[in-house]
């Protein structure tokens, strides 16, 4: 059995995930472990996958495409997808197949600009919150 | 035309048997959507007898003989009637 290997490629905070190749169902669920893992690592707070180069989306790629998405969020990190053939939208509609919780964009440019802002939201919040706790310990200590 | 056969028991094969029905719809005419759509709809039915029925098979060929010219895609297995989950 060939097994492929999908690049993942870490920009700023972000991991860059290319999908160049048909994959078959040992590699979607390689690709799934890999972005986690990867994650976890890197502490990626965003993952931007491209299926520009998918020429077929099926219920077990779109599963794994939503699957990604709920447990990178789990880990903190936005998921979006960009570069979907027209073509593959039309068939993922007709077969009533929905891309639950995944956020989609045009291109790989969109893609990084949405999940800056986003990112960049969650460090706002993130601050916000370090005050208040700093708040609290120095009345603790007065 | 010739028709193409392939064996459908290992998730490999899915992907083998969509790669070769859009492989067939392109040498047939078909449109690039047309031939998405077969795809996709190959890879669901080739899925289905793969993980229900554990083996089955595709037969592609160039249907003719009608008004119109197409492409006849059989899926065939013998698992059980209904699905264990």
């Amino acid at each position: 059995m060939n097994e492929m290997r999908i690049p993942i490629l870490k920009v700023g905070r972000v991991l860059l995930v290319p999908i160049q190749v048909d994959m078959d169902d040992q590699t979607v669920m390689l690709l799934q472990e890999s972005i986690l893992t990867e994650l976890e690592r890197t502490g990626a707070r965003g993952v931007l996958i491209d299926i520009s180069m998918l020429e077929m989306v099926d219920s077990f790629i779109g599963r794994m495409l939503s699957d990604i998405a709920a447990m990178a969020r789990i880990m903190d990190a936005r998921t979006v997808v960009v570069g979907m053939q027209p073509a593959v939208a039309i068939t993922l509609v007709e077969l009533g197949l929905e891309l639950n919780g995944v956020d989609t964009v045009l291109n790989v440019d969109e893609g990084i600009k949405l999940l800056r802002c986003e990112i960049d939201v969650a460090d706002d919040e993130d601050q916000l919150s370090g005050e208040i706790i700093g708040i609290g310990e120095q009345n603790y200590h007065s | 035309m010739e028709s193409k056969t392939i064996t459908l028991e290992s998730e490999h094969d899915i992907s083998i048997a969509r790669h070769e029905v859009r492989l067939l719809a392109g040498a047939l005419g078909f449109r690039s959507i047309d031939q998405t759509r077969l795809a996709t709809i190959t890879s669901e039915l080739a899925r289905n007898i793969v993980k229900y029925a554990e083996r089955g098979s595709l037969i592609a060929q160039q249907a003719t003989g009608g008004v119109r010219e197409g492409l006849r895609l059989v899926f065939e297995d013998n698992g059980p009637r209904h699905s264990r989950y």
